[in-house]
């Protein structure tokens, strides 16, 4: 803004130049102001009130997590997506136990190794009563994977694997093509939701995002960022999957979701009735929330696996034997029993029992602090080991307790508190040294979790990990259309990680949610999806 | 002369506003982190021509001061640019969807405050040490000495869990949302003469609204009292109650106009306090309103958004002080405009 | 004049009272019964003696990680009032030094002063010092900073004012004319007159920031989690608070008693010190 000539010299042009920069400064305020009123003038359309007969008949659930965006491919949220899923179906779905069953697609085959056909339902409509078809399914691939010129990058690609693109053959059925064998398609396809090619086009991506449109047993009503999204039941649903009964119409009249990140208010709103469903109770809370006189706890086992890594690339830990010391420095068990009271699970390894591919020979985690004292002594830390321990801020009270199981062994661990992205971004730079953290699976399935976490190229291989043979056993597992190849690959993997230790204290949560006795069929799921096609309400007393 | 005093004093607002933005900016720039990273956080694979494409789209290649005064000129029209971590959306848009709340809240506040404050701190000054005034006085040095956050704690158990008399959370009972008009609940139910929802709101704001007025009730309160002893033992105070005046009429027409007067500028002073803690106060309660977002925004590295709530707080700080100017000589003749 | 302010019952009283928390800080590893930081998964969220389960062991109860509060509290008081101390001092010492080179120069320097200190003021602080913490990271110096901030104002425009005042007083006159030279006549004559405000002021200052760093532990980007502090006690018991009510409730009186009785003290300096301010 501030320009002088080369000769040093205010010229006229820079003179009046500047003029208008300070003009353009004094407008500052005004500025601010007729942003806001523009902004205020928006929203009016879209705010008339609720009906109190939708407000009475929706249950009310408090998340732990604002939303962003409703676009069902433009986030990486897994409580967008539970709120999105009430609003757009996919191809395939999960039920409560984790089977995949067919949603949208009635039915698919492999033709070859890298040709999926899938047969559509019929007599399907969206939210806009605009019917589903063969070309919807197409449009929603191709903007997921970046075929579509002109729109923003989707962070979901990656979820879709070498998929290369789709085709429909007729209204009713649809071809999706991938790049080489990829035996894990359909269970990858429940990460997608179908969004309808004509109203996407009409509206535009930004509009999209605030008022999506899908084919789902609810439909949005409004959503008033930070404080609430409202659905309304869609009269006119298929039914859903056959295969999860009751099919029809939802239940509800409707659901409101509201934001409410910390935990302590979650349950106090749970307690004092204001919300019906309190996702993600901490674990040691659990056992209070199932004894309040107006709720319960539901339980399912969790996917997320929490894990303590260490950064193989700098030292302290490029030696194995310190890495070896702290699988030997603390026991999970005891430390889960007691401060998660046993609302977790200790693991030997990073995938939970669930998960495909599980090696179920691991050797059970132990505490040897004799062992890694003298392992510490080995390589050169005679006097113990003192090292900076990060975790973010709700894991905080773990990472104190493992930092104190730890002193037995000669490990004075400091812990230190990040916020949650600013934590995960050191990370991925294979900033820090020791760690609380952890990686969800909902997928269940290993390339979720192994390949992104310990290939040398990992996205999130926050350990500085490299080793050959981890690399080339997940790409042959990627590859091999045979199930019990691929879980052969996966169980060497675990072996291999297990004694090279670049992660240990591993744990998996349940996944807890404090619900109403007003609610009924509600049920927790491994993968933290919050379906409300079958819930249903008591009548207010 | 008046339009004069306003004109000079809003002048001033430029170069605080300036100051203020650059501050910000340069935080914003020096501290690590990068905005970027902070929205590809949660996504997966990322390739850097993918990083470089939204850093040279949110013009964040450009060097530093290139990047301010582009700021500058804009902010001038009152575009702020695009949120980074609210998908695709406009900071003014962002920031007026979460005003009116925090408006509400903070107008409640202030007026619970005053409304505590003043008839608190007369009543004391009529009769010091006595039993009131001594309660009072109590209760104003323990309203400043609490930490805002333990006092919202303390209340949402009291009132909310344990009594149940009040909600904890949320800002009216959603089945009485009022037609939108100015998004301030209680305003848009009156207006619409329901008085159920009035109510509803009325009642969600008791306890942030009570937790973030306590400080400045306390001041206002122990202002109020000294000066009010001091006006009433003036001697036209005396005089007046010597005419024969009831005391209705002493205290409401002479001492008390003329005890507000150094109040005007505590009351002031207290309201911008009451902006800076609107924001532990909302995280406290999980209110939807700027202050929350603008811790949200912080964590995300979201300097467009950080920026515009940073100058709204700045502005409504400024402007307080000049209503308290234009007031406290409106009151006071004596003061010079100047 | 000591005589004055023991006259104040009250304000010995609470000067009593902040002595003993600083006297309970210096001392913790003597006085707290147990490590603050030693965990005891046995003892999870003991209550205090005297409620039903409560044990002589935790006079206050325990935590969620069965850590003593006492103990806790006892450490918590050494960080609040040492930083309390160290960011007072650094705005009482750079704030008098502008305030009174501006008071007392005036010109150019005085007037990009005022700039600053208007932006300054109208500056929302909590979201600076957010803003900072959130980078860094919790670390003791960036506190400091973040807190001293905006912290020194108030003591400009006291010295400054003050300085202004003084400058056109007798004995400054009387020194002027007698040769001494500026940085003479700035600290020994100005400086010994206008510091008993700038002192009350100090105090006062003490429990404002004492309460801006709890708040910011509170927030969880204050003080680092390895060493206690009240804020972070408060927010470590508030998903508990339905349960265990203790884990919270004792660091927040401690705050305020300590906050309180440092107001008190102040004030009760203000009436002796600085016969002006008085109401």
């Amino acid at each position: 803004m501030r320009g002088v000539s080369s000769a040093g010299r205010y010229t006229r042009r820079q003179f009046l130049k500047q003029g208008a920069g300070v003009a353009a400064a004094a407008g500052l305020g005004p500025g601010l102001l007729s942003a806001l009123l523009a902004g205020c003038g928006r929203q009016q359309a879209t705010r008339r009130g609720l009906r109190a007969d939708l407000v009475r008949g929706a249950l009310s659930v408090a998340l732990d997590a604002d939303v962003q965006t409703l676009d069902p491919a433009m986030h990486r949220s897994r409580t967008v997506e539970a709120v999105v899923r009430n609003l757009c179906d996919g191809l395939v779905a999960r039920d409560a136990e984790m089977r995949y069953v067919p949603q949208l697609a009635e039915s698919w085959e492999v033709q070859g190794d890298t040709r999926w056909v899938f047969r559509l339902r019929q007599g399907v409509t969206f939210h806009d009563g605009s019917p589903f078809t063969a070309d919807d399914v197409t449009f929603t691939i191709d903007r997921i994977i970046g075929a579509i010129p002109g729109l923003p990058p989707s962070p979901r690609k990656d979820l879709l694997g070498p998929v290369s693109g789709a085709e429909a053959l007729d209204p009713h059925t649809v071809a999706i093509v991938t790049e080489g064998p990829y035996p894990i398609l359909h269970k990858k396809l429940v990460f997608q939701e179908i969004c309808p090619r004509a109203y996407f086009e009409k509206v535009g991506p930004d509009e999209f995002a605030r008022n999506p449109v899908g084919t789902g047993p609810f439909r949005l009503v409004e959503w008033v960022p930070g404080e609430r999204i409202v659905v309304e039941r869609f009269s006119e649903y298929y039914g859903g999957s056959p295969e999860v009964p009751p099919v029809g119409p939802a239940e509800l009249a409707g659901v409101i979701f509201r934001p409410l990140e910390e935990a302590a208010t979650r349950l106090v709103s749970l307690e004092a009735q204001e919300v019906d469903v309190a996702v993600n109770v901490p674990p040691d809370q659990a056992d209070r929330v199932d004894a309040l006189p107006n709720a319960q706890l539901s339980v399912a086992e969790g996917t997320r696996t929490h894990f303590v890594g260490l950064n193989c690339a700098r030292k302290p830990f490029s030696d194995r034997r310190v890495r070896e010391a702290m699988r030997y420095a603390v026991d999970p068990r005891p430390i889960v029993e007691q401060f998660l009271l046993g609302r977790a699970q200790a693991l030997p390894g990073i995938l939970v029992p669930i998960a495909f591919g599980y090696d179920d020979s691991l050797p059970e985690p132990r505490q040897d602090a004799g062992k890694a004292r003298a392992l510490l002594r080995e390589a050169g830390h005679p006097d113990g080991l003192d090292v900076t321990f990060d975790c973010e801020a709700t894991d905080k009270r773990m990472a104190e307790a493992i930092a104190g199981a730890m002193a037995e062994a000669g490990v004075r661990a400091e812990v230190r508190v990040w916020k949650k992205d600013n934590l995960l971004n050191q990370l991925r730079r294979q900033e820090r040294d020791m760690f609380l953290t952890s990686w969800g699976n909902s997928s269940l399935d290993p390339s979720g979790i192994l390949p992104v976490l310990f290939r040398s190229d990992g996205y999130s291989n926050f350990f500085g990990y490299r080793h050959s043979a981890v690399d080339r056993l997940l790409e042959e597992a990627d590859r091999a259309m045979d199930p019990d190849a691929r879980a052969r690959r996966y169980v060497q993997v675990q072996r291999i990680l297990h004694d090279d230790t670049p992660t240990c204290f591993h744990f998996a949560q349940e996944e807890l949610y404090g619900v109403s006795d007003r609610v009924s069929n509600f049920h927790a799921r491994p993968d933290g999806m919050l379906p409300m096609h079958d819930v249903s309400l008591a009548a207010e007393a | 002369m008046w339009g004069r005093f306003a004109g000079h004093r809003l002048l001033q607002l430029i170069p605080v506003l300036i100051g203020v933005s650059f501050i910000v900016f340069l935080t914003m720039h020096l501290t690590p982190g990068d905005p970027i990273e902070h929205m590809l956080g949660q996504a997966g694979r990322i390739t850097q021509a993918q990083i470089d494409e939204l850093r040279s789209h949110y013009g964040l290649d450009r060097p530093f001061h290139i990047q301010y005064g582009l700021f500058l000129r804009n902010a001038a029209v009152g575009d702020f640019g695009t949120s980074y971590s609210h998908q695709g959306r406009s900071v003014s848009e962002v920031v007026a969807e979460r005003l009116p709340a925090t408006l509400e809240l903070t107008l409640f506040a202030f007026v619970l405050a005053i409304a505590l404050a003043i008839p608190a701190g007369v009543f004391a000054s009529l009769r010091p040490q006595g039993p009131f005034d001594r309660t009072a006085t109590v209760a104003a040095l323990l309203g400043i000495s609490m930490p805002g956050f333990w006092l919202g704690i303390m209340l949402m158990i009291v009132f909310g869990l344990r009594l149940h008399w009040l909600p904890i959370s949320g800002r009216v009972n959603l089945a009485l949302i009022p037609q939108y008009v100015t998004g301030l609940h209680t305003f848009d139910a009156l207006l619409a003469g329901q008085w159920a929802a009035f109510w509803s709101a009325l009642k969600h704001l008791m306890l942030p609204g009570l937790a973030m007025a306590a400080p400045m009730a306390a001041m206002v309160m122990r202002m109020v009292r000294s000066s009010m002893i001091g006006v009433l033992a003036q001697d036209y105070v005396q005089f007046a109650r010597a005419k024969g005046l009831p005391e209705t009429a002493v205290i409401g027409k002479h001492a008390l106009r003329n005890a507000l007067i150094p109040t005007v500028n505590i009351v002031a002073l207290q309201t911008g306090l009451l902006l800076s803690g609107n924001m532990i106060i909302e995280t406290v309660f999980q209110y939807p309103g700027l202050g929350k977002l603008a811790v949200d925004a912080i964590a995300a590295a979201d300097y467009p958004l950080v920026q515009a709530v940073v100058l709204i707080y700045a502005t409504s700080y400024v402007l307080l002080n000049l209503g308290a100017d234009v007031l406290h000589a409106a009151l006071d003749p004596r003061v010079r405009l100047a | 004049m000591l005589r004055l302010l023991f006259g104040n019952r009250v304000a010995v009283a609470a000067g009593a009272v902040v002595l003993l928390f600083v006297l309970a800080g210096l001392a913790a590893p003597v006085i707290a019964p147990h490590d603050p930081n030693l965990q005891n998964a046995s003892a999870i969220r003991v209550p205090p003696l005297w409620q039903a389960g409560g044990t002589g062991r935790h006079l206050l109860g325990t935590d969620s990680l069965g850590r003593d509060l006492l103990s806790r509290m006892v450490y918590g008081a050494r960080i609040s009032i040492l930083l309390g101390v160290a960011v007072v001092l650094i705005t009482l010492v750079v704030g008098t030094a502008l305030g009174m080179a501006a008071g007392y120069f005036r010109g150019w320097f005085d007037l990009i002063m005022s700039r600053v200190v208007d932006t300054l003021l109208a500056f929302p602080f909590l979201i600076f010092a957010l803003a900072i913490m959130a980078a860094t990271g919790p670390n003791l110096v960036a506190l400091v900073l973040a807190l001293a901030f905006k912290g020194w104002v108030d003591f400009y425009r006291v010295a400054r004012g003050d300085v202004l005042a003084a400058r056109e007083a007798d004995y400054v006159t009387a020194a002027r004319g007698l040769g001494a030279s500026t940085p003479y006549l700035l600290v020994g004559e100005i400086l010994p007159n206008i510091i008993p405000p700038l002192i009350v002021l100090a105090t006062l200052r003490m429990a404002t920031i004492i309460i801006a760093e709890a708040s910011l532990s509170f927030l969880g980007i204050g003080v680092p989690p390895s060493i206690p502090a009240w804020g972070t006690m408060v927010s470590d018991g508030r998903a508990d608070v339905a349960a265990a009510w203790w884990i919270a409730t004792f660091p927040g009186m401690a705050i305020l008693l300590l906050v309180l009785s440092v107001n008190l003290f102040g004030e009760g300096l203000r009436d002796v010190l600085d016969p002006r301010m008085r109401k």
